[in-house]
C-alpha cells in the first residue's frame, strides 16, 4: 500500500515537473505552424527521456551513486570537467529562461512589465530552497503543476481528428519551411531530454534514500510519469494546432501570443489557467534547476549537500543555488526576450546531449556499480540511439539556429 | 587494487560521516620490485588544478597561498593508515574539524550563510 | 537569431508578409476575446502594441527589399501600413476602454487583412 501510494505521489510528481516552459514553447510554436506534424518529435524525446530517468533512478538505487557522484568516480576528474562545465552552462539558460517564463505569467496577470519580476521571483524561489524541505519542493510544486493538465482537457474539447494526431507521430518531410521545421524538431527534443531532469531525479533517489527494493516503483515512475508528461506537451500542440493555427496565427514568436491558446476554449478562464499553467510550471522548473546547480557542483567536489539540511550546515551547497538564481535572473531583468531564450536554450540543451549522456553507456553496464542491474539489449540500444541523435543535433543546431531560428 | 580506479575520485568522509571532499589526489611510495603502496591521500583545488597541468596547479597554489594563507599554500594529506572502511565513501578515523580543509564552508557559513535569516 | 532566412528579396517579401498576416490574425483574436470580457484590457492592449511593433518592422522590410515588381511590393507596403495603423488604434482604444473605438478598428483591420490577402496574391501569382 505504502509502495502504492510512493508511486502514484512520484508519477504526479514526474507528470508537474515535466511541462516547463521549454516544452510548452516548443510545442506551441510547432503546432502553430506545422500542425500535428511534429506530434513524433514529442513522442521520440518523451521515450528518449523515460530511458535515460529509467537508469539515473536504477543507478542511484543500486550504487547509492548520483550521476554526477559516478562520472567523477568512473571517468576521474579531468573528464567529469567537461559534463560539468556543459551541464552548468545549459542549466544556467534553461534556469533563466524559466524565471523568464514565471516572470512573464507575472506580467500577464499584473500588467507590471516581466523584467521587473525576475528578481522577485529569483528571490522567491531562493526562499523556497532556503526554508524549503526536498519533499515539500518535490511535491507541493509539483502537485500545483497538475493545472497544466487544463491544455490536455483542452485539446479534447476541441476534438481533434484523432487519426490525424496518431499520424502526427510518425515522422515526415514538411512541404514547407524545412529549416524551421528542422529546427522545431531539435528545440522540442532538447525540451523533452533535459538533462537537469534526470540528474535531478538520480539526487532525489538518493535524498529519498532508494535502495534495490525501489526498483519497480522506479520503473513505474520514469514509464508512467514521464509518459503522462509527454501527453500534456501533445495537448499543448493539439491546442496550439486547433487554436492558433485555425485563426492563421502560423508564427508564434511573440510569448503574449502563448494565452489565446486557451481563451478560445475556456474564455476568461482560459487566461486564468494559462497564466497558472505558466507561471506554476516555470516556478517548479525554476526551483529544480537551481537545486541542480546546487547538487552537481557539490557532489563533483565532494561537498556536504542535501536539501533538508539547514543552509548553515552545507554553505558550499546553498551557496551554489543562490549565487546561480541570482545570475540567471539577471538576464531577465536586463530585457532579454524570454521566448527567445528558451528556444535557444532548448537547442543548446539538445547539443549537448552527448556529454551528459555517453557516460550512462559506461555506469549502467559497470558490474562495480549497478551488479546485477546493468542495462539489457533495449536500453543500451536506447542510450547509443540518444547519443547519437545528439551528436546529430550538435551538429544541425548551429546552421540551423541561423537559417531556422526566429 | 587498482588505484585509479578504486579509490582516486572516491567521496571521503570522516568518523563523524561528514563529507569532506573527493580523493582528489593520491601519495605513493614506489618500492623496487614491489607493488605501489599508498601513503596518504590529498584534497582540495590545488590538487585538482594540478590535474589539469603543471601550469594551474601553481596558479591554484599562488591563489590558495594568497587567500587561506601558509596553511592553505600546499593540498590538504590525509595519511593512508587512518583509513576505516571503503565502501560507496571512504572514511577515515579522524574528525575534520580539527583539519584545515573545510576552512572555506567554515568561512563561508560564519561570514556569509550564517549571517542571512533563516540559516538554521 | 536575428539572421533572416531570406536569401533573395523576393523571399524576404514572401516571409515578411507571412508575418505580418500571422500577426494581424493575432491581432483580431486578441480583440475578439477581449470583446467578449475573456481577456484583460492591459494583457490585450500590451499584445496589441506589441503586434504593431512587429508589423511596423515587417512593412519597414518588405518596403526597403529591392524586388523587380515595383508596383505589388508597394500593395504589400500599403496594406501592411494599414494593419499596423489599425492595430495601434485599436491598443488606444482598448485601453480608454472605448467600445465603438474598438470596433471600428476591427473594421479597419478585416479591410487591410483583406487588402494584405489580395496583393499577397497578386505578388505572389504565376507570372506569364
Amino acid at each position: 500500500m505504502k509502495k502504492l501510494l510512493e508511486i502514484s505521489l512520484g508519477i504526479v510528481t514526474s507528470v508537474g515537473g515535466f511541462l516547463e516552459v521549454g516544452s510548452m514553447a516548443t510545442a506551441a510554436q510547432a503546432g502553430a505552424a506545422f500542425r500535428f506534424q511534429l506530434i513524433w518529435a514529442v513522442v521520440l524525446g518523451t521515450i528518449c527521456i523515460i530511458f535515460l530517468v529509467e537508469m539515473a533512478g536504477r543507478f542511484a538505487a543500486v550504487s547509492h551513486h548520483t550521476i554526477a557522484d559516478g562520472i567523477r568516480e568512473r571517468f576521474g576528474f579531468n573528464v567529469f570537467l567537461w559534463p560539468l562545465l556543459a551541464t552548468l552552462l545549459v542549466n544556467f539558460l534553461v534556469m533563466s529562461a524559466e524565471i523568464g517564463g514565471a516572470a512573464i505569467a507575472l506580467e500577464l496577470a499584473t500588467g507590471i512589465g516581466f523584467q521587473w519580476w525576475a528578481l522577485p521571483v529569483a528571490f522567491l524561489a531562493w526562499l523556497f530552497l532556503w526554508k524549503g524541505t526536498f519533499g515539500f519542493i518535490e511535491k507541493g510544486v509539483s502537485i500545483l503543476g497538475l493545472v497544466t493538465l487544463c491544455f490536455v482537457v483542452g485539446a479534447v474539447m476541441l476534438g481533434p481528428d484523432w487519426g490525424q494526431v496518431a499520424a502526427g507521430a510518425v515522422p515526415t518531410l514538411p512541404d514547407h519551411d524545412a529549416a524551421k521545421y528542422w529546427f522545431m524538431a531539435v528545440s522540442i527534443l532538447g525540451a523533452s531530454i533535459s538533462p537537469y531532469l534526470f540528474m535531478f531525479y538520480s539526487s532525489g533517489a538518493i535524498e529519498d534514500q532508494w535502495d534495490k527494493s525501489y526498483l519497480g516503483t522506479n520503473r513505474a515512475i520514469a514509464g508512467l510519469g514521464m509518459s503522462f508528461g509527454g501527453t500534456i506537451a501533445i495537448g499543448v500542440l493539439i491546442v496550439a494546432a486547433l487554436v492558433l493555427a485555425a485563426h492563421g496565427i502560423d508564427q508564434v514568436d511573440d510569448y503574449h501570443q502563448l494565452p489565446l491558446m486557451l481563451i478560445p476554449i475556456f474564455g476568461f478562464w482560459g487566461f486564468v489557467l494559462f497564466v497558472a499553467s505558466l507561471g506554476i510550471a516555470c516556478f517548479g522548473a525554476a526551483l529544480e534547476v537551481g537545486l541542480q546547480q546546487a547538487y552537481l557542483v557539490a557532489q563533483g567536489f565532494g561537498w556536504t549537500w542535501g536539501e533538508d539540511q539547514k543552509p548553515r550546515d552545507d554553505p558550499g551547497f546553498s551557496t551554489v543555488y543562490t549565487v546561480s538564481l541570482l545570475l540567471a535572473a539577471i538576464p531577465i531583468a536586463l530585457g532579454l526576450d524570454p521566448l527567445r531564450l528558451t528556444i535557444f536554450s532548448m537547442a543548446l540543451t539538445a547539443a549537448s546531449l552527448p556529454l551528459s549522456v555517453v557516460p550512462f553507456l559506461f555506469l549502467l553496464n559497470d558490474e562495480r556499480y549497478v551488479g546485477e542491474h546493468r542495462n539489457g539489449m533495449i536500453s543500451n540500444a536506447a542510450v547509443i540511439f540518444i547519443i547519437a541523435l545528439g551528436f546529430v543535433l550538435a551538429v544541425v543546431t548551429i546552421p540551423l539556429q541561423i537559417f531556422g531560428g526566429t | 587494487m587498482d588505484l585509479l580506479r578504486d579509490i582516486l575520485d572516491k567521496q571521503v568522509v570522516d568518523r563523524e560521516q561528514v563529507k569532506i571532499g573527493k580523493v582528489d589526489g593520491l601519495v605513493v611510495e614506489l618500492r623496487p620490485g614491489k607493488p605501489p603502496k599508498i601513503v596518504a591521500v590529498e584534497l582540495g583545488s590545488i590538487t585538482l588544478a594540478r590535474r589539469l597541468g603543471e601550469r594551474p596547479g601553481r596558479w591554484m597554489a599562488r591563489l590558495a597561498a594568497r587567500l587561506g594563507g601558509k596553511r592553505h599554500a600546499e593540498p590538504h594529506r590525509i595519511a593512508w593508515n587512518k583509513v576505516r572502511d571503503i565502501g560507496v565513501d571512504i572514511e577515515f578515523d579522524i574528525d575534520v574539524r580539527e583539519t584545515a580543509i573545510l576552512d572555506w564552508q567554515d568561512w563561508l557559513r560564519d561570514h556569509v550563510i550564517g549571517r542571512i535569516p533563516g540559516a538554521g | 537569431m536575428f539572421v533572416l532566412t531570406a536569401c533573395s528579396p523576393s523571399d524576404q517579401i514572401e516571409q515578411q508578409s507571412k508575418t505580418a498576416a500571422s500577426a494581424a490574425q493575432t491581432a483580431s483574436l486578441v480583440l475578439d476575446a477581449w470583446a467578449s470580457g475573456a481577456a484583460p484590457s492591459k494583457y490585450t492592449s500590451r499584445t496589441l502594441q506589441s503586434v504593431g511593433k512587429t508589423l511596423a518592422d515587417a512593412g519597414a522590410q518588405i518596403q526597403s527589399a529591392k524586388s523587380p515588381e515595383a508596383s505589388e511590393q508597394a500593395g504589400l507596403t500599403a496594406a501592411v501600413g494599414q494593419l499596423s495603423t489599425a492595430v495601434t488604434r485599436a491598443a488606444t482604444a482598448v485601453q480608454d476602454g472605448n467600445r465603438p473605438g474598438v470596433e471600428q478598428a476591427q473594421q479597419d483591420l478585416r479591410a487591410a487583412t483583406a487588402a494584405l490577402n489580395a496583393s499577397q496574391s497578386k505578388y505572389f501569382a504565376p507570372k506569364p
